[in-house]
């Protein structure tokens, strides 16, 4: 190649695989404290799925729902504090106006969900009366289990057993059972968990497998706090890490795809790329998965240790997604829209939910909707809107189709979640379709290079959930200078654990590099 | 209060068993090889990362326009599926200059998947410098990389109507050569018509294709060939469902050929909309004058799907405003980082050509697919300086603009610029 051949040095302290969410604020942080940083992304663009992509007079968001807003409250740690504050980034967010809209068909449940605790229990207990009672000790539950999170956050480096089973009791003595078990404990009426769950599809796991602490973190950060959204599309997030790294004196390089992570006597020594160009670290930060690190990344092979192949092999890989995104030739006003966040299903019982995202063709899975306009009216021109269908899959499901069979396979999906949205809500959207774009594991396989196109990281499951991966990182450091961020580590997946898993990392790795001096 | 779900004790030491079952998890464990996961081999088939191709056979279908049918190099390979009116980026070197240029697929997506072909149809006169260039040296043998088929100029059934009308002019009847047989095939509840405006007979490309389409769909396929001069039309056939016009494609024209509404039975169907979805592709003047004509419809944006690979008319008062008799000078930051100032590129950009072309002409090899704005594919950080982009092709995302990135392809410098461009990782020459 002639042109633009990249003559950089080739030597970093840290370099970053991947500028995901998490190598993102990895780069950004390490570059911030004076580590010389190399960000290497395959695609020509930041942020992994946090990006967006325009069609005709619409820009789409293609991931992002909401994250929990925090800067509401004083104490309160989280993304979106740690991106105005801590990190100082040029964001402008958004506000969500209601928690969301859940319904569910075949048991005759529509009603709005708000956002603050209180008013979210006494919308519970108009429509599942006596439901207050439970209800409000299992929010002050989640509320607990969410501060000794905070606790955790604080405690990472001197954290021990005693000290968290005499102050966080119950966090511990829910921390090995499922959300399910734990609402059964506390006598949660059917009625008020159909009303309360729809939350699972953002960690993806079926309520009697995944893991409550987790569950309880999330419900609480969501209804106590409320929610945002960055006002340019999640792209705006990205962008701005971007700029930070390289006013930082952090590289980024786009188009420059990792195909081996080079390694010699148990340490990772570099990387090198599709071009064949070869830089060497002291540290490496992946943001590509373990599974893809172990399993096909690092060469020589025979440098795995055979331990690190059995984790990627036991643990279960999160699900993918099937979005259909929508500019729609008429206002949310014309068409009927009067909520950003609907959740709608036949019922909610997770385990069937789930079990239905294993097959292309099963009628009655469930979808989130987002109508962007409602929280972010200027997101597209006026008389004008923008819709987006989730619906999640496993990606097995889409194991066998044929590059042949594959835009009618999407096309049939994308129908039926069309015709499911308008059903639910009596709207009537598929006239007014300008644009149209529906992305699949496919997709995101395309664009992020994740693993099987998968979303989700590992699955959060009691035996796999935060914090058992907190406690486990000593033994499950297979390589000394290598460290993980994004939706595949510690923190479990979605936007604000990717983003601060980005951080964990590069404290993790300068410690590692302090004690090498 | 103190929860407790299967008595305080049980709870805690199953709390500490969590780690033993992780443990005992990882100790079972069947050790297998996880990649190239299925998705992710989908990926690769579906949207290469380039495609190294040869040319098999060189077909003349006008006096100014051949057919080009491309076959993977290595016989091994399979050519990527995609959706029919999608184009791929060929990416050359002429006369020492690296280039690349959109064009439409011509040939069908079953075509691809059954025999691994593509044709992309090439007319000279409309890209001075390219076309003329691939007729003298393109002929069977070449070797050419091209990119992914990628555009979204596609009949897309969730979105357009079930009778399509296709304003075609000159060279713009390559995707619709695509879109027509693909369709007609596969979506046997969809009509289209085709309204294709070219010179004189002497001009029909694929005209003989067309007609035997047409004799092969008469119900569901009406030809119109719209001739601006009024020679020799006699010669070329015309029956039911093929007729001839002279002049231009004028709203009058394309009135002509809409159905009204609710079909011969009269019956309501409340499925068809009043108004069909219109495909335009053709020159830059022909989109200029139909665009008017169709001002007449009141079509709304989601009825109209335009192709335009590149050409787009800038303002003439916008460009080269203020113009530096030795153009603006462009400095290009070879990365990303900040560190390597020292090996910058200094060019010097003429202000009536895009900052991609004034890149291309200074022998670099900058990313570039759709060269209209559109797809992103150049997208690039200006670090300083000042940049004119024509409304119709700005696509760059609200975050870009707000943190200084922009498209090349579709951007003229308004002053000198300082710009970082990502590299181009398609291997373009070997």
């Amino acid at each position: 190649m002639q042109g633009y051949n990249y003559t950089m040095d080739n030597k970093y302290d840290i370099i970053v695989l991947g500028a995901g969410l998490g190598g993102l604020c990895a780069a950004f942080e390490a570059s911030k404290r004076g580590q010389k940083v190399l960000l290497l992304e395959r695609h020509n663009l930041p942020g992994g799925f946090a990006t967006s992509f325009v069609r005709g007079r619409f820009e789409f968001e293609p991931s992002l729902h909401e994250m929990p807003d925090v800067s509401s409250i004083e104490e309160a740690s989280g993304v979106v504090r740690y991106l105005k504050d801590e990190a100082g980034l040029d964001i402008d967010f958004v506000s969500i106006p209601d928690a969301y809209r859940v319904i569910l068909t075949d048991k005759n449940v529509d009603v709005r969900m708000p956002f603050n605790v209180p008013a979210f229990i006494d919308a519970v207990e108009r429509e599942v009366p006596g439901s207050r009672g439970p209800v409000t000790a299992y929010m002050d539950l989640c509320e607990e289990i969410q501060d000794t999170f905070r606790y955790l956050n604080e405690h990472e480096k001197d954290l021990h057993y005693g000290d968290l089973l005499k102050k966080h009791g119950n966090f511990i003595r829910t921390g090995a059972y499922s959300a399910e078990q734990v609402a059964d404990s506390l006598k949660i009426p059917r009625e008020a968990r159909d009303l309360i769950y729809p939350y699972w599809c953002y960690l993806g796991v079926p309520m009697d497998r995944m893991s409550f602490s987790i569950w309880a973190a999330l419900l609480n950060s969501y209804i106590s706090w409320g929610a945002v959204i960055p006002k340019r599309r999640s792209h705006e997030i990205s962008s701005a890490f971007i700029r930070g790294i390289q006013e930082n004196g952090g590289e980024v390089c786009f188009n420059t795809r990792v195909d081996q992570v080079l390694t010699a006597d148990g340490r990772i020594t570099g990387v090198e790329t599709e071009a064949g160009e070869r830089f060497s670290c002291r540290a490496l930060v992946s943001n590509a998965s373990p599974t893809l690190l172990f399993d096909s990344l690092i060469s020589p092979k025979t440098e795995v240790p055979a331990a690190a192949r059995q984790n990627i092999s036991s643990r279960k890989h999160g699900f993918s997604l099937v979005v259909v995104y929508l500019g729609l030739d008429a206002g949310p006003d014309e068409l009927g829209l009067e909520d950003y966040s609907y959740f709608i299903a036949p019922h909610m019982y997770t385990d069937q939910l789930y079990q239905k995202i294993h097959e292309l063709d099963n009628e009655g899975i469930m979808q989130a909707a987002v109508c962007l306009n409602i929280a972010n009216p200027d997101c597209s021109p006026p008389g004008t809107s923008i819709l987006a269908l989730t619906a999640g899959f496993r990606s097995e499901a889409w194991a066998g189709v044929t590059p042949q069979e594959y835009f009618n396979v999407k096309g049939s999906i994308a129908y039926r979640l069309i015709t499911q949205f308008e059903q639910a809500t009596g709207t009537g959207i598929r006239q007014h379709i300008e644009e149209i774009e529906i992305a699949t594991p496919q997709t995101f396989a395309r664009y992020t290079g994740a693993y099987d196109g998968i979303v989700y990281g590992y699955e959060p499951e009691p035996w796999d959930s935060i914090v058992p991966r907190a406690l486990s990182a000593g033994n499950e450091t297979y390589f000394a200078n290598l460290q993980f961020c994004g939706g595949f580590s510690f923190r479990c997946h979605g936007y604000g654990s990717s983003i601060l898993s980005g951080k964990t990392a590069v404290d993790k790795t300068l410690e590692f590099l302090e004690a090498q001096a | 209060m103190k929860v407790t779900i299967k008595g305080p004790l049980r709870d805690t030491i199953a709390f500490v068993r969590t780690l033993k079952k992780r443990n005992r998890v990882f100790k079972k464990a069947i050790l297998k090889s996880l990649s190239p996961a299925p998705m992710n081999l989908l990926a690769a088939a579906l949207h290469p990362r380039e495609q190294r191709m040869r040319i098999t056979a060189v077909k003349q279908d006008t006096p100014s326009t051949r057919t080009y049918r491309l076959e993977p190099e290595d016989e091994k390979d399979s050519l990527a599926f995609f959706r029919a009116g999608q184009y791929i980026t060929i990416e050359e070197t002429v006369e020492g200059t690296p280039v690349s240029r959109p064009f439409s697929i011509s040939s069908t997506p079953d075509e691809a998947a059954q025999n691994n072909f593509y044709e992309v149809t090439i007319k000279t006169g409309e890209d001075g410098f390219f076309a003329p260039w691939s007729q003298r040296e393109w002929q069977v043998g070449t070797r050419l990389t091209c990119s992914e088929p990628s555009g979204t100029f596609y009949y897309e059934p969730l979105r357009d109507t079930r009778h399509v009308v296709c304003l075609a002019g000159g060279s713009g009847i390559t995707p619709f050569r695509s879109i027509l047989r693909d369709s007609l095939h596969h979506y046997p509840d969809v009509r289209f018509t085709l309204l294709y405006g070219v010179t004189g007979p002497n001009e029909l490309i694929f005209g003989n294709e067309l007609s035997a389409l047409q004799e092969s769909y008469p119900d569901r396929f009406s030809l119109v060939r719209v001739f601006s001069e009024e020679t020799e039309q006699d010669r070329v056939h015309s029956g039911a469902g093929q007729q001839n016009e002279t002049g231009f494609i004028t709203a009058e024209l394309i009135r002509k050929y809409i159905p009204k509404r609710g079909g011969k039975s009269g019956a309501k169907t409340n499925e068809e909309p009043a108004l069909p979805s219109v495909f335009i592709c053709g020159p830059p003047a022909m989109y200029d004058f139909v665009s008017c004509e169709l001002e007449a419809f009141s079509l709304p944006p989601r009825r109209l799907r335009e192709e335009n690979y590149g050409h787009f008319a800038a303002d003439p008062a916008q460009v080269g405003r203020d113009n530096k008799p030795m153009g603006w000078v462009i400095t290009v930051k070879k990365d990303h980082g900040s560190r390597h100032a020292g090996q910058k590129k200094v060019l010097t950009a003429d202000p009536s050509e895009t900052v991609l072309t004034a890149l291309e002409r200074a022998g670099l090899n900058p990313p570039a697919f759709c060269r209209s704005g559109e797809c992103g594919w150049c997208r690039s950080r200006l670090v300083s300086g000042e940049i004119y982009v024509p409304e119709e092709n700005d696509g760059r995302r609200q975050a870009d603009l707000k943190f200084g990135w922009f498209h090349p392809c579709s951007s003229y410098p308004r002053s000198d610029l300082v710009i970082e461009v990502p590299r181009n990782p398609i291997g373009r020459r070997r």
